[in-house]
């Protein structure tokens, strides 16, 4: 122990002072984006919803954003640390719960901070008073360190409970969420009672300090597969952030998927190219059943947000939220417009197989359009009709998009020097959905 | 050029390659080479590493483009892209790929669909047995080894009907066994009338395979 304290102090004082001011201005500020979005959507209620959140629509949401987040725990570790903090930790005379729990206290101080932050902006938006929201921001903190102490007892165990677990809490939300929508568009729509945040608060304390005594018994029993499953995805998000491409935490998270995805029996494609390839998307399609998830959980959004939000902006909810449940339906198309091999193997021309493999998405794109038009009112539906062009052009753009490239063109604009091709890689898939999102608002 | 079997002397040249030059900055590596590849015959492709073996498979293949020279098939420009070219040659090189969601006979199955093969199945099955990957035919490519990859990217060039087989290396990563079947695979495929380009640093497949050898980063070549 005396020799790990020293080797931390000297640790300590090699490290590079730290800009904590600059850092909590940066949090400051990106949290306080999508804050004022909220609020600003929620000044402009559809009529009938009451300035109270339905207690239904909070539950369903706390539940589904939860699972989400627990998914996100689990994947990344949350315990984890370098390749030589491992070495150190499995192979050298310390004491692995000492040495793993700085690192672990400011993970759960992490997600307490993020989940104060979301129960306060949930408090506002739902008008509680200064008492409540102190309590509700009280709930948000014991939630979010139970979240990641869940997540590290989980992180010894087996896979299967892990899968188990994420499912049914998906699971769970998505089916509370969609209740909630069904009661509030049949009109029951009770508010959430004044008792909840006295009772919530010490239960959710309660919650955090039984599952962080739990997860602190499991530390010292993290091997070296538990410790280091979430390095690959830590590494590439980090990466996927630092190069602005999310094709490099695609990659990742598309190996770990088909890592776990087992087949048991092989199919057979019907010959004739288009029956062949078209064929192959279908079990593409129906073999990707996270796909499935995605599309149900993203189509639940603009029915959510027809309870909170004006009927101008839902058919806006309604493509920003097919974006995601489209793209796993795509993946037959990334792939064959990345790989020239693979077109080569497969012959024809590269632009019929390109326009070939648009055919799932294709699907995906009207199928949830169509889903999405019962959450607007008709006279909307104009401006939601726009929804597959947008998803299909950007899953296209992004798609088609050549590597990125970090050494092109510099054009000086007046107001710096900005790179155009990396410029143009980031904005390629935004672009034309802010340019159909602008549409379906001018509409 | 060295020679020692005359099987496709009457016939046309399926490929045709005249005075390529490939340059990577002040390294030349083709020197103006041209040669030519007749139905029913091998060419190899030898030299150490670094003689510019795969840098001339992937100009006939069309992944890179020569400074100067041509390659023609058919007495026509190869352009990569074309469909007749990509119906006609059939690729194994490190660039290999596979969708990651489809099992290795479903891959399999797939180009052989694609490319109008009757019973593809019956093809498939035969395929997967020679190659040795019959229980891994439901395994996803992701999951396999590396061995086991090579194998199945040689059966993606072999469950297709084409006229010239390009191959880099073909023998990398095969056990005893594994040339012995690439061997006999080549052979037929010349006894069939196919013509096989490919690079290799095997003694034993070039001798038993090969009618023409070349050597890319030889002055006279």
């Amino acid at each position: 122990m005396r020799l790990l304290t020293q080797v931390r102090r000297v640790g300590r004082g090699r490290r590079e002072p730290t800009d904590w001011w600059t850092l909590l201005l940066a949090v400051l500020v990106l949290a306080g984006f999508p804050v004022q979005v909220i609020i600003g959507l929620s000044a402009g209620r559809a009529s009938g919803v009451t300035a109270a959140v339905p207690a239904a629509l909070t539950v369903g949401v706390a539940v589904l954003l939860g699972a989400l987040l627990l998914a996100v725990a689990v994947a990344l570790g949350p315990v984890r640390g370098s390749p030589a903090e491992y070495t150190w930790v499995l192979g050298g005379p310390v004491d692995r719960r000492s040495e793993l729990t700085p690192r672990w206290v400011r993970t759960l101080a992490g997600t307490g901070v993020l989940g104060a932050a979301l129960a306060a902006v949930a408090g506002a938006v739902g008008g509680a008073d200064r008492a409540q929201l102190g309590l509700t921001v009280v709930i948000g903190v014991g939630l979010g360190v139970a979240l990641a102490a869940g997540a590290t007892g989980l992180q010894g165990g087996t896979a299967g409970v892990r899968r188990a677990v994420q499912g049914g809490t998906t699971a769970a939300g998505v089916v509370l969420v969609g209740l909630a929508v069904l009661l509030i568009r049949l009109g029951s729509t009770p508010a959430i009672p004044g008792w909840v945040a006295p009772v919530g608060a010490p239960l959710a304390v309660l919650l955090a300090v039984s599952t962080v005594v739990w997860a602190w018994r499991r530390i010292p029993a993290l091997d070296r597969l538990a410790l280091t499953a979430g390095n690959a995805l830590f590494t590439a998000g980090g990466a996927a952030v630092l190069f602005m491409d999310p094709a490099l935490l695609g990659d990742v998270l598309a190996q770990r998927r088909f890592s776990q995805l087992r087949i048991q029996r092989s199919r057979s494609f019907p010959t004739g190219r288009r029956r062949a390839l078209l064929a192959a998307e279908w079990v593409r399609a129906i073999r990707n059943r996270r796909a499935a998830g995605i599309f149900v959980g993203a189509l639940l959004v603009p029915y959510v947000a027809a309870t909170v939000a004006p009927a101008r902006w839902l058919p806006v909810v309604a493509l920003l939220s097919a974006v995601p449940a489209v793209s796993p339906f795509g993946t037959g198309l990334r792939k064959v417009c990345q790989s020239a091999a693979l077109r080569r193997m497969l012959g024809g021309t590269d632009s019929a197989l390109k326009t070939l493999h648009l055919a799932a998405p294709a699907v995906a794109a009207v199928l949830f359009t169509l889903a999405a038009a019962p959450a607007m009112p008709a006279d909307r539906w104009i401006a939601l009709a726009f929804t597959p062009i947008g998803v299909l052009i950007n899953l296209w753009l992004r798609a088609t998009a050549k590597p990125m490239e970090f050494d092109g063109l510099v054009a000086d604009l007046g107001f710096g020097p900005a790179p155009v091709q990396l410029s143009w890689f980031l904005i390629r898939g935004l672009a034309p959905l802010a340019l159909v999102l602008s549409l379906q608002l001018a509409i | 050029m060295a020679s020692n079997g005359r099987p496709g002397d009457g016939a046309q040249p399926l490929l045709r390659v005249s005075a390529l030059r490939r340059r990577f900055g002040e390294h030349e590596v083709l020197h103006g080479l041209s040669f030519e590849v007749r139905p029913g015959e091998a060419v190899a492709v030898v030299g150490p590493n670094g003689s510019g073996k795969s840098t001339l498979l992937q100009c006939v293949m069309g992944i890179q483009r020569p400074d100067t020279g041509s390659v023609t098939l058919h007495g026509r420009p190869l352009v990569e892209s074309d469909p007749a070219v990509r119906a006609e040659i059939a690729a194994v090189d490190d660039s290999v790929d596979f969708f990651p969601d489809l099992s290795a006979a479903e891959h399999l199955g797939l180009l052989a669909a694609v490319h109008d093969v009757p019973e593809a199945d019956a093809v498939v099955g035969a395929l997967l047995d020679e190659v040795g990957l019959t229980d891994q035919r439901n395994q996803l490519p992701g999951t396999l080894s590396s061995g086991q990859r090579r194998r199945l990217a040689l059966a993606s060039g072999f469950v297709r009907p084409r006229s010239l087989l390009l191959l880099d290396e073909p023998e990398q990563r095969l056990d005893g066994q594994g040339i012995d079947w690439l061997i006999g695979r080549l052979l037929d495929e010349k006894a069939n009338g196919g013509a096989v380009l490919f690079a290799s640093h095997h003694p034993g497949l070039i001798d038993a395979v090969a009618d023409k050898r070349l050597e890319p980063g030889g002055p006279s070549s």
